[in-house]
């Protein structure tokens, strides 16, 4: 009885997609390198063949390609329009006007800032996540994630508040697929990572090594990369002096001060000393170029390559990269002077890429499992509210932009793999599915008080399509899940059970 | 600062001897909840070294002010040596008068990487530094797994199940995070059982449900309610008061564990106010509400509070303190010996600082755990061994 279930549902399957049925290894290669194989992605895989697949998403497109509706949501935005350096004028007035104000009125307009500045960085977030849902080269949004994890900063901290946005689109994005030590440049000159790790504050007579350990220990060399203490002290001091300038002054360069957008090295807060710095004398330099040649020894280290190397194995790969294929990303990573790019594909095009032995087994974090449970059930569509998606991943113990230390979320199951865990992705994956209406109106609608019927229509609009899931995940399934779905009862309790197996947990 | 007593005689007391002084618990049994501080929090702002110019002269900005002026933000004296913060009066203080509380000073691991992510994994993986890190199990799982068979299991109150509970037993997780009116219907619950009958997830998958099923949806309510707004000490309050009553009712819990973030100094930290002062008035404010959900229990009920290694004695350029060595551990409970000091102790000077700038390691946050352990639960040698490999259980005279 269940079997002829099975054969029927499977027959029914077949009929809807016959002509293009996906192979396994076409979606396990597409799921680890997007947030989820979908119709489009397999499409381009089949035109261009891996190769040219490959040499495709290996370079950044920015928003190219993203459907019409998404670009148009993404410019609509307010933060798309917004400067950090207009934010900083209005911190300052609202300081300035504070002056005048009782203790409660400061209270209140310091709260009303404080609003603003969070619908700001939620308006990032929607950015990203249109981004990582509908763009044509899933392989950069899900690099914009790891770049953004691997030099994570806090918004809630400080100014970092008005300063994310900029982070993510100027410092991040368009270097995820170019040379580290560009990505490692542009991040050291960004006032959200100088504020976060309190390099704003280091500086001659006054020094905090927060930046200099981190920089090492987390961005560059890794833990046991080989520096001591005495080079995060000597680091402290050649990073003395690079700050933010708020002062609203043109950008330029006067007798070693340099300022750059919110950025500035300031000389009079630079500690000239002569240092010793991993080996290496610094017989110390009043402007910015002492900094320059600290990053350029890290960026060309051999630990930074090893360990950057391994860090995008352990992403893409496995929780335990296989020694061979490290060698080989860390000696691509040296040979091309840190093209992340050529580490990526040295990685790509190896042999345990393609072994099936590693396919399947990466543990979904929560991001990929919200985005890749969202682009099964509803590719190509826009959301209008965001919000879910946002209480889910905190739910999951992974907002965007609200990991507070600097280490960035873990990469691999143990971090993730938990009791607690687990239910709630499957109380999560109950509501993708039966509460969708949620997703399709606006969050203001909502609040206003929506009518249910409103809310039905939205759900209604947007029938889940079994046949077309179906060719997207069954070829991952076990017989055991597929013989557990064949009891499902309709389609919804059907979804929600995919999202819910084993199989959909890893990719 | 007067040079302090070492250690009384027994301070390596032999296991033997130990075993024979085994704690009573109560027919409730015992309890035991382990609170981790991550990001290093200065101990040296909570159990202040009143007597010594030498801090007051490292911390021009953030010294805690000396007890006895009429300062309301004085520190208040333990003794001749050691003050607490006047942030903990209420609860803290008030443990320890009545004997429910022991500060460690100069202790924390081996750990000199002073990378809070190492040194968080290698004490909560309870392994002494040097050689590579092994993550297969962590001392709290090992410990339930010495246990296992006397009716008491392990609970970590975290998002995800960090290092100190992996290992051979599964041990479930609640988070703080979740949604109260979120429930599977029985039928899905079967289902997804089915899903994972013989995946390597399944042991995962089941628990949840089932733990999910434990705690009432009344508690899930509060616990949520908690973890909204304020920061992760602030909110540590109300969360302490739903792990204690599930502590409390739950023998299955009866080994807990708990993290609090936020303790990363590095800039304007204060002293008697501010950030840090804040953080500790939160953290602290939580145990003693903690210490009262647990009613009768809690007179067999132990609480150890830790951070991965303490801050520089020194206050940096910008009136913090950035990453150091040894720090202040505690020990809360309502039948230990407390209203002490203890472990070892060395004069405060720039002579007796570790690499010039950190207070030493003294007392191995593994003897501390290897003497409530051999006490609280009367483990062998050959237990100890196995849930602490190669610590020494020295007497602190706690329990």
């Amino acid at each position: 009885m269940r079997r002829a279930a099975l054969f029927l549902a499977l027959l029914v399957a077949a009929a809807g997609v016959s002509a293009q049925e996906p192979s396994r290894a076409d979606l396990q290669f597409l799921n680890r390198i997007s947030y989820g194989a979908t119709a489009q992605d397999l499409q381009a895989l089949r035109a261009l063949g891996r190769e040219g697949y490959l040499r495709r998403e290996l370079a950044f497109h920015g928003d190219e390609g993203l459907p019409a509706e998404a670009s148009s949501f993404i410019a609509a935005l307010p933060v798309s329009g917004t400067r950090p350096q207009d934010l900083a004028e209005q911190v300052k007035a609202a300081r300035r006007a504070a002056f005048a104000m009782s203790a409660d009125e400061k209270k209140d307009a310091a709260k009303r800032l404080r609003r603003e500045f969070s619908e700001l960085d939620f308006q990032v977030f929607e950015r990203r996540t249109a981004r990582a849902l509908l763009s044509p080269h899933p392989l950069q949004e899900m690099l914009t994630w790891f770049w953004f994890n691997h030099f994570n900063v806090f918004q809630n901290k400080k100014q970092v508040r008005f300063l994310l946005a900029d982070y993510e689109e100027r410092a991040i994005r368009p270097h995820v697929l170019g040379r580290f030590g560009d990505l490692l440049r542009a991040v050291l000159m960004h006032p959200a990572m100088l504020v976060y790790l309190d390099n704003a504050q280091n500086a001659k007579d006054a020094v905090n090594e927060n930046y200099a350990r981190e920089l090492m220990e987390l961005h560059t060399l890794g833990v046991n990369g080989g520096y001591t203490q005495a080079d995060v002290q000597a680091l402290a001091r050649i990073l003395t002096g690079a700050g933010i300038d708020l002062s609203g002054r043109p950008d330029g360069s006067r007798g070693g001060y340099f300022k750059q957008g919110l950025f500035a090295f300031d000389p009079a807060r630079h500690d000239s000393g002569a240092k010793v710095f991993l080996g290496r004398s610094f017989p110390g330099s009043r402007d910015f170029s002492e900094i320059e040649r600290a990053l350029d020894l890290l960026c060309r280290h051999p630990s930074t390559a090893k360990f950057i190397a391994r860090k995008l194995a352990v992403y893409f790969l496995a929780d335990d990269p296989p020694q061979e294929a490290l060698e080989r990303m860390a000696a691509a990573f040296r040979q091309s002077d840190g093209d992340i790019g050529a580490t990526l594909a040295a990685l790509f095009a190896s042999r345990e890429f393609t072994d099936p032995a590693y396919a399947g087994r990466k543990f979904k974090d929560p991001v990929q499992y919200v985005y890749s449970a969202l682009r099964l059930l509803y590719p190509g569509q826009v959301l209008r509210n965001y919000r879910p998606v946002a209480a889910a991943l905190a739910q999951l113990g992974e907002p965007v932009y609200g990991r507070q230390t600097p280490d960035g979320y873990g990469l691999r199951e143990k971090d993730w793999a938990s009791s607690d865990q687990m239910v709630k992705r499957f109380e999560l994956a109950r509501g993708f599915v039966g509460a969708r209406g949620r997703l399709f109106v606006t969050k203001e609608a909502i609040d206003a008080g929506i009518d249910p019927r409103e809310l039905l229509r939205a759900r209604e609009a947007r029938p889940v399509e079994r046949a077309r899931i179906e060719a997207l995940v069954s070829p991952l399934l076990s017989r055991r899940t597929r013989e557990t779905l064949s009891r499902a009862e309709g389609a919804e309790e059907w979804a929600a059970l995919v999202l819910s197996s084993p199989e959909f947990m890893y990719r | 600062m007067r040079r302090r007593d070492f250690m009384h005689a027994g301070l390596a007391g032999a296991l033997a001897l130990l075993n024979a002084r085994l704690w009573a618990a109560g027919p409730g049994g015992s309890r035991l909840l382990v609170v981790m501080l991550r990001g290093a929090y200065d101990g040296a702002s909570l159990l202040v070294p009143w007597a010594s110019d030498f801090y007051y002269r490292s911390r021009p900005t953030i010294a805690v002010p000396r007890p006895g002026s009429a300062d309301p933000n004085a520190a208040i004296a333990l003794d001749r040596d050691w003050a607490l913060n006047a942030a903990v009066r209420e609860s803290l203080h008030a443990l320890y008068m009545s004997k429910q509380a022991v500060f460690i000073p100069f202790s924390g691991s081996d750990d000199l990487s002073r990378s809070h992510f190492q040194a968080q994994d290698l004490m909560e993986l309870g392994q002494g530094a040097g050689g590579p890190l092994d993550y297969s199990s962590g001392y709290l799982n090992r410990l339930v797994e010495a246990l296992s068979g006397k009716a008491s299991g392990g609970v970590s109150f975290t998002n995800n199940l960090t290092p100190v509970f992996k290992g051979a037993v599964p041990v479930p997780n609640i988070s703080f995070k979740g949604n109260p009116k979120s429930r599977l219907p029985l039928r899905s619950a079967d289902l997804i059982a089915s899903l994972y009958e013989g995946t390597r997830l399944s042991g995962l998958a089941t628990s949840g449900m089932e733990t999910k099923k434990q705690v009432s949806e009344e508690l899930m309510n509060e616990m949520a309610e908690s973890s909204r707004g304020a920061g992760a000490a602030r909110a540590f309050e109300s969360q302490a008061r739903a792990i204690g009553k599930l502590m409390r009712d739950k023998p299955a819990y009866s080994i807990g564990f708990v993290d609090v973030g936020g303790w990363d100094t590095h800039v304007n930290q204060g002293s008697a106010e501010g950030a840090l002062a804040g953080n500790l008035a939160g953290l602290a404010n939580g145990l003693a509400a903690f210490a009262k959900e647990m009613g009768p229990l809690w007179k067999s009920t132990v609480v150890v509070v830790m951070s991965e290694f303490g801050r520089t004695f020194r206050e940096n350029g910008n009136r913090g303190s950035d990453h150091g060595h040894g720090n202040t551990l505690w020990v809360l409970g309502g039948g230990i010996a407390g209203g002490r000091i203890a472990g070892r102790q060395v004069a405060l000077g720039e002579a007796n600082l570790f690499q010039n700038r950190d207070l030493p390691v003294l007392n191995d946050y593994r003897s501390v755990l290897a003497h409530l352990f051999a006490r609280m639960y009367g483990l062998g040698d050959a237990a100890l061994g196995r849930v602490l490999p190669g610590a020494k259980a020295e007497d602190y005279g706690i329990v």
